[in-house]
């Protein structure tokens, strides 16, 4: 093997092969890298997790200054909302149901003198879809305490609008959990004095939520005549939020969807098509490296051509003259997978750190699969240059 | 091993039938254990006829059998064992590896077969008179030292044949003498046939029989 090497070494040049391994580690580092990034932020753009959440929609429809003249209410029929129900990228759809009496919430706080009273109201959406987990989100008929879940938007309305304009002291959650106050319940010739007690904040859901079970108990004690008004908003899961399909659906039926939760999701989408064309262009690098690797083998096999048909001559089988050169393809191919690997695995180092300042209980994803691709891409690039070469040499 | 060569009506595709050859386009049989002498002038293909029985030329009509097989049936796999074990060649061009020494042209051949020992391999080169060359790449060697080497790299595999293209071209009368020694004693123990060609300055050897091409 020594002579063998020694023979077909002749017409080397290093400096086409450094310039195939430099080709070879950029392309696939720019494969790995992609690849591996993509896997990382998946679970961030995906539904039920991470800081793009967009998994819920809202839907409502428009009023126009037409709805508010003619008294028209923007509610969905029966027939509109299973149409939405039956839409692929809809996983699950409910409504929210409103309370059909009057409340209203009165503060004392008997220190100061001071007493607040607001008209108030409420609706409930099926217990799935609820975002906020309390031990305290339950009511049952005889019970006096009302579970209310306000939507996060308001407290930070009061602590950084209100609060601050009016001189008055912000408040936490804490603060606010621990206060209870008086609901009055009006309807059906009744009157009824409950507690209310916020138990938690929700970020996916704009409205006063109480439990279901309350409205439906109150609704039945309340307003016992009056048929259920048909829903005025939906809350919708869907299975990918970067579906496009969601907008062009609502968009073509008029329907109001809370844009800022589709901006994320676009914005989600936007970013898997950028990490697929970096992939691509990354890969065409690999395989344009690997075209100039086939090249120089077979440019280095013409030279030595003489040594090699002299060889072959002397009763050299050709898998052992072909040998040389597919080890040092293979050679080379593995050094450059192996220096493309610690790129990926420096440059995941830097952006994990970027997504840990993103989202604190960040997880990171496996780089086994990464690795899987990256040894399947190398041991392709081997199996086609060691059948070439051992064409090639056998020609 | 082949214990026969036949040709019959062998002539390369680009010659011409011509009345005074022994060889093109006639019946021959050569024998293992025999010795014959092919005398040809320049370009009447005597290397053709040796590439054609070592299998690297093919443009020929007629057919070459060993013993009852058919040379052009014959896989790349049963050339390869046939250049290991039963056709041992010394080329006009020799075919050395100028990056290579003399004695590792010689290992080269034997690494594959495995037939001589390095003090067989020390004994030729002493009496071929290269023994001071042994370590010198064969590229710094006279065109005559070269052909040496190739001889004796030639020796270095298990035939049933060896074919010789013009083996003393460039040897002086001494070194032809001692060639045709070793041959003999080698040929004695190892029993192959010899086809050697010759345009102009012949092995002296006992021939069986001579051919003219």
């Amino acid at each position: 093997m020594r002579l063998i090497w020694k023979i077909l070494r002749e017409h080397i040049r290093p400096a086409q092969w450094v310039g195939f391994v430099l080709a070879n580690i950029v392309g696939l580092s720019i494969v790995l890298c992609g690849l591996q990034l993509y896997l990382d932020i998946s679970p961030l753009l995906n539904p039920g997790t991470g800081f793009m959440k967009p998994d819920y929609l809202v839907v409502t429809k428009p009023v126009s200054t037409l709805t508010t003249l003619s008294m028209d209410k923007p509610v969905f029929t029966e027939a509109e909302i299973g149409d939405i129900a039956s839409q692929p990228f809809v996983e699950q759809c409910g409504a929210f149901t409103a309370a059909r009496y009057q409340i209203s919430g009165q503060l004392k706080v008997a220190k100061l003198d001071v007493q607040l009273t607001t008209d108030l109201f409420f609706e409930s959406v099926p217990e799935d879809f609820v975002d906020v987990a309390s031990e305290e989100w339950h009511f049952s008929p005889g019970e006096t305490v009302v579970p209310i879940i306000i939507p996060q938007d308001y407290l930070n309305l009061y602590n950084f609008g209100f609060a601050s304009s009016a001189n008055m002291p912000a408040v936490s959650e804490s603060l606010i959990r621990r206060v209870r106050f008086d609901l009055y319940l009006y309807g059906n010739g009744q009157r009824e004095r409950m507690t209310g007690r916020v138990v938690g904040f929700s970020t996916r859901l704009n409205t006063i939520l109480v439990p279901e079970s309350f409205i439906r108990w109150s609704n039945e004690r309340f307003a016992p005549q009056e048929s259920a008004d048909a829903p005025s908003r939906l809350i919708v899961r869907v299975n990918n939020p970067s579906d496009r399909a969601i907008t062009t659906y609502f968009d073509e039926h008029g329907y109001h969807i809370d844009q800022d939760k589709l901006d994320s999701s676009k914005a989600g989408w936007l970013l898997r098509i950028l990490v697929v064309i970096v992939m691509c262009i990354g890969g065409l690098i690999c395989l344009l490296s690997c075209y100039v690797l086939i090249l120089s083998v077979f440019l280095l096999l013409q030279k030595n051509r003489q040594s090699v048909r002299d060889l072959l001559l002397l009763g050299y089988p050709v898998r052992r003259v072909a040998l040389p050169y597919q080890a040092l393809v293979t050679m080379l191919v593995v050094l450059s997978l192996c220096v493309s690997l610690a790129i990926m695995a420096v440059a995941r180092s830097i952006y994990v750190g970027y997504l840990r300042m993103l989202v604190p209980d960040y997880m990171l994803s496996s780089a086994l699969p990464t690795v899987l691709v990256a040894v399947g891409l190398v041991l392709l690039i081997i199996f086609v240059n060691l059948i070439l070469i051992h064409r090639h040499v056998g020609r | 091993m082949i214990s026969r060569i036949s040709l019959h009506t062998v002539l390369p595709t680009v010659f011409s039938p011509r009345a005074e050859s022994d060889v093109w386009g006639r019946e021959l049989e050569l024998e293992r254990g025999k010795s014959y002498l092919i005398e040809a002038d320049s370009g009447t293909g005597k290397s053709t006829l040796l590439g054609i029985l070592y299998g690297y030329r093919h443009e020929y009509n007629g057919r070459v059998l060993f013993d009852d097989a058919d040379i052009r049936a014959f896989s790349s796999d049963r050339w390869v064992s046939l250049r290991q074990q039963e056709l041992a060649i010394l080329f006009q061009e020799l075919r050395l590896f100028p990056t290579l020494t003399a004695r590792e042209n010689i290992e080269v051949k034997n690494q594959l077969t495995g037939l001589r020992n390095g003090q067989w391999v020390e004994t030729m080169f002493e009496r071929l008179d290269i023994a001071d060359k042994t370590d010198t790449p064969v590229r710094f060697l006279s065109w005559g030292q070269q052909q040496r080497v190739a001889f004796i790299r030639a020796l270095c595999q298990p035939c049933a044949f060896l074919l010789l293209d013009e083996p003393v071209s460039h040897l002086d009368d001494n070194n032809t003498r001692t060639m045709s020694d070793i041959l003999r004693e080698d040929q004695q123990q190892r029993g192959y046939g010899i086809l050697s060609t010759s345009v102009g300055k012949r092995l002296p050897y006992s021939y069986d029989s001579e051919f003219y091409l």
